[in-house]
């Protein structure tokens, strides 16, 4: 599992924990505590505190995420290496990429939507973006390690569309 | 919000109908959808239940057959069943707030019915009689490209029934429009667009300008309104595209951007997924409170959330296009204003989920199968609404994107919140319906636990496969998730078997039968009842569980399904499509055949294949390149580039044979 990929299973499982405790509390109050008095207009004045912290939250969740999206490496320069993908193959040139340097993929698909993920040899996903006709997608990524990494198509692109796979390698 | 608004909630109305022909209307719309989704909930979900065994090798479909499935099984359950079922339960829910459905809205909603209906059914001829696997969300242009698979009959007639589908769904709003802008809302203006307002909840926060008298809109009209609105903005684009796709199927130098069609596409996708859920929040609004014993717990902030979905929920479809930004266009900058906007959208959710949960809080609620239902729909609509906030973020979906991840945050959304929705309804009130009691409360809510158990297993385990990398839509996942694909596919087996559960009951109180309560059936009745079914549960288990031994056991002997380690060549190829995971899988066709129609059609000429002593080097080389059954069936087909199209030449029979003889002599090493 990737960093990313960890950081989404540990949030999400503490998420989780806090809802089901709050849940069994909720459970707890309407199986035990029958007919207790509970001030109702109390309770819907309060929905509008909870609406300040779902906001406050999610503008956290905002600021602290949004610095990681992607978009800038369309921008960015590095070694040129096409791909071209079609079904059910990628055509990627025939040399070899130097770890610590930039590399700009620029991809092209010939046919459909195609998905280009990119996995270390470690069965770690790296990075996505998707291929789509008409249009020229760039990304550029710096490989810090040497060996041998794989393409996964990510987009269903037909029948063949889980047999779609390329690899490059990284010296 | 204005300032003249009140600051302690407005007790909303909520008197059902009276009229018996207002309310016999109102139980055959209702009764009509919603027992025809349940037939379509058994097809989807038998569908569902075949794909799980293939990828976990208990029963390996052929690649076309999978993905025809995938395409038939994604948009039954999804428009089929969930949507349909909700789209039936609003004629209830007006019923049961005071709104009856007057001629204009019949009409349409009769449309609806027969609309949805003959799209359905045209999904299912494509796809299962005419091998259309285009995905359900026919990614343009995909289904003009099959590779060989399926022809333009099967194209056209898929995206004709998708555009009823989608003309079923605008009939269906301008129905609920037209109920829900009715005297029934007791406005105090007459004109009709200050109806709309009240109709939108408008009232609440404004008293003043959208005035009712004697009180406020029901609050389970409001979702209703709101969505009835965007779907129709949302669907009439995608109409658009789908006109020109039908054209397109004949007509090949039709053209549209493929990246304007499939922002067209997610203009469409995004709401539709509110189809499901804000229907299904009218049906909460209205059941929850009745378990409760008391009125929703809402104050008017509420009325702001719909208020934020109404403009939201039409202005976030980017967010399924976050991972396209070709540098020739401004996708990049739309799709980072759509991150904050989606999240705007999760506040109606929080509100809401706000508003039920304290609704039971501390109430006498109901536990019977239907509240049951209720809550557990509750908490798997939390549950997918947290793994929701994941896919909204960009930085996060960059990993998750396209994974398993994402089957398994809508399965929870879809199955286990709308779902859960539709069986509270129908525990409910297909006694109302039908005029009969329901056949056994225990068996419901015996068939809501397991399905609640066992369908947040399941999703558990595609969120797990998801972050680990896998992929969504492969036939054959990598070799790695096979041990988790199996126990997956033990999951689904279960999951599927419980709803026949959910079946008999319908039938059994549609028939007007009735089990026996346990009180009467004895003490040493219900214990060994109780016996037998402990009994029966644990050697389901027991099977599910040797049978997922054994396949473990065989697959990890077999060499063919381990994970394809790839031998380092020191030169790096130009063309890499990997060995193939299945080299068994000739798709049908017969490699000795094959032999000869490879050296009498002229194949050598061009390409280079030890197996047939060929050595041509205009085409790529075969040996190296090793290309998937697939690809080469595609290629021999259709040709590309220099390679010419042996369609005329060659029968189908043939070209399936020559790629059986290439795949055979290039993958097994």
């Amino acid at each position: 599992m990737g960093r990313i990929a960890i950081i989404i299973a540990v949030s999400y499982g503490i998420l989780g924990v806090v809802a089901v405790l709050v849940i069994a509390t909720l459970v707890w109050s309407s199986t035990r505590g029958r007919n207790r008095q509970t001030n109702l207009h109390k309770l819907a004045e309060r929905e509008k505190t909870w609406f300040g912290i779902v906001v406050v939250m999610l503008v956290a969740l905002l600021f602290t995420t949004i610095w990681f999206t992607p978009y800038s490496r369309s921008q960015d320069n590095g070694q040129a290496f096409p791909v071209k993908a079609e079904q059910f193959a990628f055509i990627v040139p025939g040399r070899v990429l130097h770890a610590g340097v930039p590399v700009k993929f620029s991809l092209t698909s010939a046919d459909v939507n195609h998905g280009f993920a990119v996995f270390n040899s470690k069965n770690v996903l790296l990075f996505q973006v998707q291929v789509i006709p008409d249009h020229t997608q760039n990304y550029v990524y710096t490989f810090k390690q040497p060996g041998i990494y794989h393409i996964v198509c990510f987009e269903y692109c037909g029948v063949g569309h889980d047999q779609m796979k390329g690899e490059f390698t990284v010296r | 919000m204005s300032a003249d608004a009140p600051t302690t909630h407005v007790e909303p109305i909520d008197e059902p109908l009276t009229d018996p022909a207002e309310l016999r209307l109102a139980k055959r719309l209702t009764l009509q959808y919603v027992i025809t989704a349940q037939v379509i909930l058994a097809v989807a979900g038998v569908l569902g239940v075949l794909m799980r065994d293939s990828q976990a090798n208990l029963g390996r479909l052929d690649p076309n057959w999978f993905y025809a499935l995938m395409t038939a099984h994604g948009l039954g359950a999804f428009v089929g069943w969930a949507g349909f079922s909700v789209m039936g339960l609003a004629y209830w829910v007006f019923a049961q707030v005071g709104f009856p459905v007057r001629k204009f809205g019949r009409v349409m909603a009769e449309a609806t019915y027969w609309l949805m209906v003959a799209g359905v059914g045209g999904i299912v001829v494509s796809t299962l009689a005419l091998h259309f696997a285009g995905s359900w969300v026919f990614l343009y242009p995909l289904p003009f490209h099959s590779a060989g698979e399926w022809g333009k009959w099967a194209t056209a007639i898929f995206l004709t029934s998708v555009l009823l589908v989608g003309l079923s769904i605008v009939t269906w709003c301008f129905s609920i429009l037209h109920t829900a802008i009715s005297p029934a809302l007791h406005a105090v203006s007459e004109k009709w667009h200050n109806r709309f307002g009240v109709a939108l909840g408008f009232g609440y926060l404004w008293p003043k300008r959208f005035a009712t008298n004697p009180k406020s809109v029901p609050y389970p009209v409001i979702p209703l309104t709101v969505i009835s609105v965007d779907m129709i903005i949302a669907t009439l684009p995608l109409a658009v595209l789908l006109v020109e796709m039908i054209v397109q199927t004949f007509v090949p130098s039709a053209h549209v951007d493929s990246l304007l069609a499939k922002n067209v596409l997610w203009w469409f996708g995004h709401p539709v997924v509110y189809l499901l859920l804000f229907p299904a929040v009218a049906v909460y609004y209205v059941l929850v409170p009745r378990f409760a014993g008391r009125k929703l717990v809402s104050g008017n902030v509420i009325t702001v959330g719909w208020t934020i979905a109404i403009i939201a929920n039409v202005v976030v479809w980017a967010h399924h296009v976050y991972l396209d930004y070709p540098v020739d266009s401004p996708q990049a900058a739309i799709n980072t204003a759509m991150q904050p906007l989606t999240f705007s959208l999760t506040i109606v959710s929080a509100l809401s989920l706000y508003s039920l949960f304290f609704t039971i809080y501390k109430s006498d609620y109901q536990w019977n199968a239907a509240g049951t239902a209720l809550f557990l729909g509750l908490v798997s609509w939390l549950s997918a609404g947290l793994s929701g906030v994941v896919n909204a973020t960009i930085a996060f979906d960059q990993i998750v994107h396209n994974s398993l991840w994402i089957v398994g945050h809508f399965h929870q959304m879809a199955l286990l919140n709308i779902g859960f929705v539709a069986f509270a309804a129908v525990y409910a009130w297909l006694p109302d319906w039908t005029g009969h009691r329901l056949y056994s409360e225990s068996m419901a809510k015996w068939q809501v636990w397991l399905t609640f158990l066992f369908g947040t297993a399941q999703s558990a385990v595609w969120l797990i496969e998801g972050l680990d990398g896998a992929p969504r839509r492969f036939a054959v996942l990598p070799g790695r998730f096979l041990t988790m694909s199996q126990i997956g596919a033990g999951i689904a087996i279960v999951l599927g078997a419980t709803q026949i559960l959910f079946f008999w009951n319908i039938l059994q109180t549609i028939r007007g039968k009735v089990a026996k309560p346990a009180s009467e059936r004895g003490g040493l009745g219900v214990l060994v009842a109780k016996g037998v079914m402990v009994v029966l549960l644990g050697l389901l288990a027991f099977a599910a569980g040797a049978a997922i031994w054994i396949v473990v056991d065989n697959v990890s002997k077999s060499p063919a399904t381990t994970t394809a380690a790839k031998p380092t060549t020191p030169t790096p190829t130009t063309t890499t499509p990997s060995t193939t995971t299945t080299p068994t899988n000739l798709g049908g066709g017969d490699p000795v055949a094959g032999k000869t129609v490879f050296e009498s059609a002229g194949c050598s000429g061009c390409h280079t294949l030890s197996a047939a002593g060929a050595t041509g080097t205009v085409g790529p080389n075969l040996d190296d390149a090793k290309p998937p059954l697939a690809l080469v069936v595609a290629r021999v087909t259709n040709g590309k580039g220099a390679m010419p199209s042996f369609k005329s030449q060659l029968t189908p029979k043939q070209i399936k044979d020559v790629a059986a003889f290439v795949v055979q002599s290039t993958s097994g090493g």
